[in-house]
């Protein structure tokens, strides 16, 4: 009796400690080693860093006295603290103000627009029902493989469309992208199933009333994406401007500081031809403290849109768990 | 039903367009001066970067051309580094502009000229231009003037290109060196050594990605042209002359030496590097700008005579398009512009009394001037705190002479300009325009090759030894032998009808 119970009980350890094996090698499985743990997590705050410091360097020179970057160079931590790039933007700088403006309501306006036209073209494109369909595919297509070039488009711009020194001509020419609305025309075809279109037709719902209460709610995830895409492109575009607008009062800030390193660089590389007059040319152009301090009041409210639409892009994720 | 709409929209549409034609008709009335003169609307591209007082100093500017010659302006600046692919795009587009700045270095000149996008301004020179052309030194014209026509008005300034060593002042006062003796780059190997030895701090030659060696030629097409005092115009690529040769032989010395920053090859100007000399491409008065810039005084030498260029006499020009509508008013404005002191002051330096004020110049000053030309009874003193909102490139806009100089400058100013130009020599090859066409696709490819052996050879950071053949392969490669034939022969029927 002993004896056998003994036996049960080496057998029950046995297959005990089989089970814990069998588990912590399962875990293994799963686990990384700590030794590569350590090494990715060296790799991935390196990339970070690299990301991250020449912003924060950036910031740290819009902070710095001029006097002491010419005399020092770039520092981590500077000989000498200041805040006059910020003030003379607000008190001397209307023009980057202002400009700061106009970039803000073309962006704005733009992405509105912008997503009201992708989003009615690709869900229309999206519909099997509708009958020109593939003509209109095609239409959107064929301008994304070829385009009319710059000097076609300025004149069509300019004599054809009269857009010349107006904000239109920073807004219309970026709105509509087939690359867009061919991304939001799949989104829409994978994530709306015929069968919600078709049960909110059956009780009863307009076409319009089908697409701004159903559909967007239910593609908010591809909307916000194709928000995001719309937004950058705004916020960064300056060669709009370059090409349409002469009034400097509708100059947005990304083409100002375009411009003012553009002239940096050019007047640097044509210094041997120009002598004297380039160096005089350069001494009326910002310091470098004050283009630091425009570059950090235009990306911050960009890096502050960021989170606004991760929202969206984690809900798009657990969207789409159609069952059919 | 849909008929019917479809005729009111028509009906409706119609009446839009008309209501808008009358509209921009009225629009269009036609302003008039207090002569009863029309005013017409003048557009002008010019580079350099809009100023926030721009509004201002034009309508102070437009009152005054209105009552004058009847002429209102639209400037249009447009920034440093954009003003090219800009003028590209308005030029081909036929869009509506009136005139330009041109020259050979930015918008070129020779190119818009020749491809007839400027209008010929013979004629209108000897009519409304009279006065200008009367008063601008004739070699800037003889300078303007492509296959015989002139196409645009130059800006008088200074008319050669003047390379120098520029010296820190404190190093020279310190080591009491003769820097006003030091021309050629071996003249400056004795300093070099006595700087690198006491100052260990200080690079003794500091040089940046821009820098090219001393080059006694005339590169008409980079790296082909005709070397300075050769009268019998022979076309050479500058690397297989002696000079060049030896110069960069020198260089690879002097690097090898560290008297030159080892980064030279890519730095751009870090300003917080302390340098004994380098080089820069000056004017009179030029010390005084570099230093202002630097922060510190210096002192420069010129490594050669001046030597006046296509290149550098075609430094400023405005031209007028070949499809304006008004030739005659655009002449008469530029006419106006280089003759009339008030304007050019106006332009030059914006409101008096809100970006600058007019000084009264000393008697003993003036006495001083007594008999030079280019003085005037008054200096600009800018106002420090408006100067900002309205500093314009003065040379875009018209000449310098006749503008006031500033109260820290000498009051014969110009006249020194005037004698340096007077004393500058005309390069053989001046007056000659090289047609680039038939060989067009060589010349294009010059511009890789030198990008990837120029700097590293001029600043000396690689051996000329093994690198200048390198150099001198590709470019025979690219067809280098073809070009200088074509040139050859351009120039030899250019002397010929000479």
């Amino acid at each position: 009796m002993s004896v056998s119970k003994w036996k049960q009980y080496r057998m029950d350890r046995k297959r005990e400690k089989m089970f814990r094996n069998l588990e912590d090698q399962q875990c293994e499985y799963n686990k990384i080693k700590k030794s590569t743990n350590v090494l990715f997590n060296a790799i991935l705050t390196i990339l970070s860093l690299l990301s991250v410091i020449p912003f924060i360097f950036v910031i740290i020179i819009s902070f710095t006295d001029e006097q002491a970057l010419t005399m020092n160079g770039y520092r981590f931590i500077p000989e000498k603290w200041s805040l006059y790039a910020y003030q003379y933007i607000v008190s001397a700088g209307e023009n980057i103000l202002r400009s700061y403006g106009v970039t803000i309501l073309v962006t704005v306006v733009g992405t509105v627009i912008g997503l009201l036209l992708t989003g009615t073209y690709a869900y229309a494109l999206s519909r099997k029902t509708y009958a020109f369909r593939s003509f209109f595919t095609k239409v959107i297509t064929v301008p994304m493989l070829f385009s009319g070039g710059m000097i076609a488009n300025y004149l069509v711009m300019t004599k054809v469309l009269m857009l010349k020194n107006t904000i239109w001509a920073l807004i219309l020419p970026l709105c509509m992208n087939s690359f867009n609305v061919i991304v939001l025309r799949t989104f829409f075809k994978t994530s709306i199933p015929d069968s919600v279109v078709e049960s909110a037709k059956i009780d009863g719902a307009s076409e319009w009333k089908l697409f701004f209460r159903i559909v967007i709610p239910m593609a908010m995830p591809g909307l916000a994406t194709i928000g995001l895409f719309l937004t950058l492109g705004y916020w960064n575009d300056w060669f709009n401007a370059l090409m349409y607008i002469d009034n400097k009062d509708w100059i947005p800030l990304q083409f100002l500081l375009m411009q003012i390193q553009n002239s940096i660089d050019w007047l640097a590389s044509n210094k041997s031809m120009m002598g004297v007059d380039g160096i005089q040319a350069a001494a009326n152009l910002p310091k470098e403290t004050i283009k630091m301090a425009i570059v950090v009041i235009s990306t911050l409210p960009i890096i502050f849109a960021y989170p606004f639409f991760q929202r969206y892009f984690v809900n798009g994720l657990t969207i789409g768990a159609v069952k059919e | 039903m849909k008929h019917g709409f479809m005729k009111k929209a028509a009906a409706l549409g119609t009446a839009a367009v008309l209501t808008a034609g009358m509209l921009t008709g009225c629009g269009n009335k036609a302003e008039t001066n207090k002569n009863g003169e029309e005013i017409v609307e003048l557009t002008w591209y010019q580079v350099g970067d809009a100023q926030a007082d721009d509004k201002e100093v034009f309508e102070q500017v437009n009152n005054y051309l209105a009552d004058k010659i009847g002429v209102k302006l639209n400037v249009v600046k447009v920034g440093w580094g954009d003003y090219n692919q800009k003028m590209q795009v308005v030029i081909n587009t036929g869009d509506q502009w009136d005139l330009c700045f041109t020259c050979s270095w930015a918008n070129d000149y020779l190119q818009n000229a020749q491809k007839g996008a400027f209008l010929e301004l013979d004629d209108l020179l000897q009519e409304q231009g009279k006065e200008m052309y009367d008063a601008i030194d004739p070699r800037f014209w003889e300078a303007a003037k492509v296959g015989g026509k002139t196409y645009g008005v130059p800006s008088e300034k200074e008319i050669g290109s003047c390379p120098m060593w520029v010296f820190t002042k404190e190093y020279v006062d310190k080591y009491d060196i003769p820097y006003e003796d030091i021309h050629t780059l071996e003249d400056l190997e004795p300093y070099l050594q006595l700087i690198q030895e006491n100052e260990p701090d200080v690079v003794p030659m500091y040089l940046t990605k821009d820098y090219t060696a001393p080059t006694y030629m005339d590169k008409i097409q980079d790296p082909i042209g005709i070397e300075y005092g050769d009268d019998t115009l022979t076309v050479q690529n500058v690397f297989e002359t002696e000079k060049m040769k030896s110069t960069l032989q020198t260089m690879r010395k002097y690097y090898l030496a560290g008297y030159i920053n080892k980064d030279a090859a890519t730095a751009s100007d870090d300003k917080s590097i302390k340098r004994f000399v380098t080089k820069g491409d000056g004017q009179p008065y030029a010390e005084l700008t570099w230093g202002k810039d630097l922060g510190y005084e210096v002192v420069a030498s010129q490594i050669m005579d001046t030597q006046i260029t296509n290149a550098s006499a075609r430094g400023a020009l405005t031209a007028v398009n070949k499809n304006s509508e008004h030739p005659e008013k655009a002449m008469e404005l530029l006419n106006l512009i280089n003759t009339d002191q008030e304007l050019r002051n106006i332009l030059n330096y914006g409101i008096e009394g809100t970006h600058w004020d007019k000084v009264e110049v000393t008697e003993e000053e003036k006495a001083a001037a007594e008999g030079k030309p280019y003085i005037y009874d008054y200096k600009a003193k800018l106002n420090p705190e408006k100067q900002k909102d309205y500093s314009a490139p003065y040379w875009v806009q018209g000449g310098l002479f006749n503008t006031y100089v500033m109260d820290n400058e000498p009051l014969d100013k110009w006249a020194t300009f005037k004698e340096f130009n007077d004393a500058s020599m005309e390069a053989p090859s001046f007056g000659f325009d090289f047609n680039l066409e038939p060989v067009a696709t060589e010349v294009a490819g010059f511009r890789n090759v030198l990008d990837e052996f120029g700097k590293s050879l001029y600043t000396g950071s690689v051996d000329p030894e093994e690198y200048l053949p390198k150099l001198l392969d590709k470019l025979n490669a690219t067809g280098v032998d073809k070009v200088i034939e074509e040139m050859q022969s351009q120039i030899d029927e250019w002397k010929a009808s000479k």
